[in-house]
This record gives structure tokens, C-alpha cells and sequence, in this order.
């Protein structure tokens, strides 16, 4: 009994990690975006900053664009079981609308 | 353990070896409960570990939605300071990105001239997290990040 409980335990340990090196990339990847966006340049490619099967989203609100990138994460190669993850910048666009 | 030689009436030797049974019973209550101790030691090790991960993760992307607001905050100072978009000053334009980021300015400085840095539109900002980012839970000091921003060459 012991044996199954620490394997289990140990994969949710490496669960956690994978899940918080995944929040951690996809904010790096909404701040990537974020300031393309701010200097008028093209977006990044999503895949290569935030991982596959990454999407971006954009909204802009007085003068400022917020940037949201999210990425399912799945875990132990299980369909089913995934984990959403979401990051986010706000900047202001050079060619903003007054 | 004993050993004893008899030796019968026929002169006859044999060797027996017996084992010391008043210290079985003793042995076996020694170890009573130690698989317990060790079910709960590797138990606690585990959710330990698990844990020291989900703080480190909610810290480093603390920490890293901080940098991207203090290096977008000072594009925004730069912006405004070289005459780009409708703010009213570079550093209102710092703290509303900042905002927006859920950081707050701590420190502003711009350089609109280059008079003191020798390069135009030069914005140095100072930001923190506020108690809205994801993190706040943890009983730690806020994320802080300085970024620099100054006119394309």
C-alpha cells in the first residue's frame, strides 16, 4: 500500500511542476506578446514561447491592449486530464486610438 | 544463540544449536509501528516536496508578470515622453500600464531631453506586485522589477 501511495504522491509532484514551468512560460509569452504589441511590431510565434497549442487573445481598454495567453497542459500523456493555464500583459500600443 | 554439546550414555556426542527465544517477543515489540513512522515520514517528504514546487512556480511567475510590467511601464514612460499616445505625462502612463499589470509604480524618473542620461526619452521605472496577483497568498515580500526604456537608435 505504501509503494502505490508514494508512486501517486510523486506523480503529483511532477504534476505541479509541469503545470507551474507551463504558468510560467505562458506569462513570459503574454509579456513577449504584450510589447510586439507596444512597439507596433508582429507577435511572437506562440508555439515557440508558450508551447503548442498555445492561443493568444487580445482586448483593448482606454488606451490599454491586454494580451492573454492560454495553454492546456496535459498531464501524464491522459486525455483527460489537463490542466488550463493562463497568463496575461497589459501595454499600451505606439498607434493607440485617442 | 546457544550451543550445546550432549553427549549420551552411549558416549555418543550431538551438536544442537538453539536459538535465544526469550528475546523474540521482546524484538518484535521494538519494531512495532516503525512501518507508520516510515509510511508517514515518506508521506510528509511528499507533500513537502509538492509544496516547495507549487510555491516556487507561483513565485517565478509572479516574478516574471512583474518584469514584463516594469519593462512594459517604461516603454509607456518612453512613449509618452517622446510624444507617442494621449497620456497626460510619462509616468501616468507608467502607473496606468503598471495598473493594468497589477503592479504599482514605486519609482519614475524620464529624461525626456537626454540631458542626464545622453539618450532621448529615457525612462527608468521601478515597479511591485500588488496583493492582487496570484501569489499574495504567500506570506512573502511583493515581486519587485526595474526596467529601462529609451528612443529606437
Amino acid at each position: 500500500m505504501l509503494l502505490p501511495t508514494v508512486l501517486a504522491l510523486l506523480l503529483v509532484v511532477a504534476g505541479l511542476g509541469v503545470v507551474g514551468s507551463a504558468q510560467v512560460r505562458v506569462q513570459q509569452a503574454a509579456g513577449a506578446a504584450a510589447r510586439e504589441l507596444a512597439r507596433g511590431a508582429a507577435p511572437p510565434d506562440l508555439a515557440t514561447t508558450a508551447g503548442h497549442g498555445a492561443t493568444a487573445s487580445t482586448r483593448s481598454s482606454g488606451g490599454v491592449a491586454v494580451v492573454t495567453v492560454t495553454r492546456r497542459v496535459e498531464l501524464l500523456g491522459f486525455g483527460g486530464l489537463g490542466v488550463t493555464v493562463k497568463g496575461s500583459a497589459a501595454a499600451r500600443p505606439e498607434k493607440s486610438e485617442p | 544463540m546457544t550451543t550445546t554439546l550432549r553427549t549420551d550414555g552411549a558416549g555418543r556426542a550431538a551438536l544442537r544449536v538453539v536459538p535465544p527465544r526469550r528475546h523474540r517477543g521482546r524484538d518484535r515489540d521494538r519494531e512495532r509501528g516503525a512501518a507508520t513512522g516510515l509510511t508517514v515520514g515518506i508521506l510528509a517528504a511528499a507533500c513537502a516536496a509538492g509544496a516547495a514546487v507549487m510555491i516556487w512556480s507561483t513565485v517565478a511567475a509572479e516574478a516574471t508578470a512583474v518584469h514584463s510590467a516594469a519593462d512594459l511601464a517604461a516603454l509607456a514612460a518612453s512613449d509618452t515622453a517622446r510624444g507617442i499616445g494621449n497620456a497626460s505625462a510619462p509616468c501616468a502612463a507608467a502607473a496606468e500600464v503598471a495598473s493594468a499589470n497589477d503592479a504599482v509604480v514605486v519609482a519614475c524618473a524620464v529624461d525626456p531631453a537626454g540631458a542626464v542620461t545622453g539618450e532621448r526619452a529615457a525612462a527608468h521605472v521601478v515597479v511591485q506586485a500588488t496583493r492582487r496577483h496570484r501569489g499574495a497568498w504567500l506570506p512573502l515580500p511583493r515581486s519587485r522589477a526595474e526596467a529601462w526604456a529609451g528612443a529606437p537608435s
